[in-house]
């Protein structure tokens, strides 16, 4: 009887352990951190293409092209490497190190998208060169001009309140704003513009269509294209 | 005893197996509401995503880049195929809008090209294809109430109603949602299409941009104004820089500082001393002068008779005669007159540095003097005034409103210097592209009447700086502007039929 007794304390010890061993082993293995890091991701993604879409395109990012945000001018730039060096002076910055990252385009409805930039065909980037997890996404339509708005606002030949904006007091004063530098005299003078082919051309400075000044449309015609944005982590 | 114990260990481990597999389901249970939490929180993240792309900003932002290029695309297009009527320029810009392409019949001579990139079929398509993650599409968008009007004369304006019809690709739900776009544009910067295409039946294209200040409203705003003096008379008339004969003031530099070469275009400023006491060699290279000291007069058997003056009125064999030191250029004698008083200006060469100009008027010109003396101290019609203002407004280029102009919208349609506005827009045009003698003559410069009205010139304005210069032998041409109009600008009294 002590023998049964010793035998069953010795059992229901030996299943109540294992019981506490496999709980804790079941309440650890929830697999939360993946989530976590897909939510890290995906919030990573979508804030770059938002601030992106939001922020203007100025000289302090690259050079910036097309007339309108940084997503545009990435989407519409024609010249790669100022493409590239857009999406590394912005996005890299939002970009954690650990992380790696790829931009694509498409302009074809979302059929095909092409590269514009991988972290990991760029060696001399510090950021993640693959997904040792998992890869997010998001992607969102960028819609400007083309290229660069010539519209100008103001005169840009020479006198007393023009030359890119002079000023004129209350008191009805002229007040120069200074410099010879804007498109000259309305009146006279003349422009020697030279063709693609080198070919030139003799205008009279007071008559010139703007897109003979500007090399193309004063406003440029208007582009669609959606942007992808993935995320390696 | 024995069977006891084998029922125990046998209740023991059905117990734990249970217990085991209670816990993988509540496992798997809790991935699956993990798994669904996350997928709703991702979808509503993308669905924001999308959402923020179809914004009333960022519609009003998308619809506002397709009405500029729309807008642009037509104004060029007009200067060769104007629109046929004003209800026409709703319909076509409300067409460009919705689908990039408009139908031909709305023009006169030739249909706008297709571009489908500037519209919002365009992107609508793309807004589609971005859409795919969140399983909706648009299904359909209409354009409606579409009105292209001005709200000013410098700005044209737009509204219409846009509706986009959503579903999901399940097509168990639909969404409608209806935004009111209104929005403007500004017309500065623009290519003039009427002047354009005027001008261009008459030969060379004429290409001006539209460009405004506030300073100059309207006609009103843009006027000559005579300078206050003491005027006792002289001879002919000069627009130019002014210099000191003796010293300097605040933009006007002494004669001697003045490059020889360019001497000829001032006017010299200061008492018939000064001025004589630089030499009759070096003051004689100047275009005009202001002698700020009377002279003196005296009675003699002709009349009254002058001394200490340039061509003093004198006494001559019983005839009234001009004396010596005598000059055969523009002056005006004005006791008193202060340089200081006359308006900044540009110098019109490399320096780009600043100077004081004015203009005098004397009521007889030089030949006219010579043969009666008398007529030096008639200062009847005299007078010196600031055109600075009427000349900024020219050189720069700007258009004004008036109300018997063309508006903007009107410069789309054929002869649209025949139509008028409350809106209407006017300019002066002038310049070595609009000299042809054969062409232009003696045509007002208002643009409107460019082609078809002669006008009177006006002195101080380009082409029109001094006598000879006035008659057409300046490369610009030549300022004039219709008497009807030399009121609205303020000009009459600086206009002249023969400016000698």
């Amino acid at each position: 009887m002590r023998a049964f007794i010793f035998s069953l304390d010795a059992f229901i010890a030996f299943t109540l352990a294992l019981v506490a061993i496999y709980s804790l082993i079941f309440f650890s293995s929830v697999p939360s951190s993946y989530y976590y890091l897909l939510t890290q991701g995906h919030f990573l993604s979508r804030d770059v293409l938002m601030a992106l879409s939001t922020t203007e395109c100025t000289d302090d990012y690259g050079i910036c092209a097309a007339s309108g945000s940084v997503l545009d001018n990435i989407a519409f730039q024609k010249n790669q490497t100022f493409q590239q060096n857009l999406i590394m002076n912005t996005v890299g910055g939002m970009v954690p190190d650990q992380f790696g990252y790829r931009v694509e385009i498409s302009s074809d409805n979302g059929n095909t998208f092409s590269h514009i930039y991988d972290t990991a065909d760029n060696a001399d980037d510090p950021h993640a060169k693959r997904s040792s997890k998992l890869t997010v996404s998001s992607q969102v339509v960028a819609f400007g001009y083309s290229g660069k708005v010539h519209k100008l606002n103001e005169s840009p030949y020479n006198y007393l309140s023009c030359n890119g904006g002079g000023i004129i007091d209350e008191d009805r004063n002229l007040i120069y704003s200074g410099g010879m530098s804007g498109w000259g005299i309305i009146t006279c003078g003349i422009l020697e513009l030279t063709g693609a082919g080198g070919e030139t051309e003799s205008i009279s400075i007071g008559n010139i269509h703007p897109d003979n000044i500007f090399g193309g449309e004063i406003v440029p015609s208007s582009d669609v294209k959606i942007v992808k944005f993935l995320v390696y982590i | 005893m024995m069977d006891k114990k084998g029922f125990l260990f046998t209740v023991t481990v059905f117990l734990v197996l249970t217990y085991i597999l209670l816990t993988i389901s509540v496992w798997v249970k809790g991935i699956e509401a993990s798994e669904r939490t996350f997928a709703d929180f991702y979808k509503e993240s993308t669905v924001e995503l999308a959402i923020e792309q179809i914004t009333p900003e960022k519609l009003d932002n998308v619809t506002y880049i397709i009405m500029n290029r729309n807008l642009a695309r037509l104004n060029d297009h007009v200067v060769y195929g104007p629109v046929r009527d004003a209800e026409s320029i709703d319909l076509v810009l409300g067409d460009l809008l919705a689908n990039g392409s408009t139908n031909s019949d709305y023009f006169l001579d030739r249909g706008i090209p297709d571009e489908s990139n500037s519209s919002l079929a365009a992107w609508a398509s793309n807004l589609n294809a971005s859409l795919l993650a969140i399983g909706v599409y648009i299904s359909n968008f209409e354009v409606s109430s579409f009105t292209a009007s001005q709200s000013d004369y410098r700005h044209f304006n737009y509204s219409f109603n846009i509706t986009l019809h959503m579903k999901d690709f399940t097509n168990t739900s639909s969404v409608s949602r209806t935004y009111s776009i209104e929005n403007e544009i500004d017309i500065s910067g623009y290519v003039d299409a009427a002047l354009a295409r005027e001008s261009g039946k008459y030969g060379q294209t004429i290409y001006r941009q539209f460009f405004f200040h506030d300073f100059y409203g309207s006609p009103s705003d843009i006027e000559a104004n005579e300078i206050r003096a003491n005027i006792y008379g002289g001879q002919g008339w000069l627009y130019g820089p002014v210099a000191l004969a003796n010293g300097t003031a605040d933009h006007i530099q002494e004669a001697r500082n003045i490059f020889p070469s360019n001497r000829e275009q001032y006017i010299l400023v200061g008492t018939f001393d000064e001025i004589r006491g630089l030499g009759q060699e070096f003051y004689g290279q100047f275009g005009g002068y202001i002698i700020t000291d009377a002279p003196e007069q005296s009675p003699d058997s002709c009349g009254l008779v002058e001394s200490n003056t340039f061509s003093p009125v004198i006494c001559d064999e019983s005839q009234l005669a001009i004396g010596f030191p005598r000059l055969d250029k523009p002056f005006i004698v004005a006791p008193g007159f202060r340089a200081e008083n006359a308006e900044l200006c540009p110098l019109l060469d490399s320096s780009g540095t600043l100077s004081r100009c004015l203009l005098f008027i004397n009521s007889y010109g030089i030949d006219e003097v010579s043969q009666s003396p008398e007529r030096k101290r008639s200062a009847g019609d005299s007078g010196i005034y600031t055109v600075e203002i009427v000349r900024d407004y020219v050189m720069c280029g700007y258009y004004t409103n008036n109300d018997a102009a063309p508006s903007f919208l009107q410069r789309m349609l054929d002869d649209s210097y025949s139509l008028s506005s409350e809106h209407g827009i006017e300019t002066f045009v002038i310049g070595n592209y609009a000299s042809d003698a054969e062409v232009f003559d003696t045509h007002s410069r208002l643009d409107r009447e460019l082609y078809h009205v002669v006008g009177l010139k006006i002195r101080g304005l380009p082409g029109c700086k001094n006598a000879q210069s006035c008659d057409g032998n300046e490369i610009v041409g030549v300022f004039a502007l219709s008497e009807d109009h030399l009121d609205d600008y303020g000009l009459e009294e600086i206009a002249c039929e023969g400016c000698d």
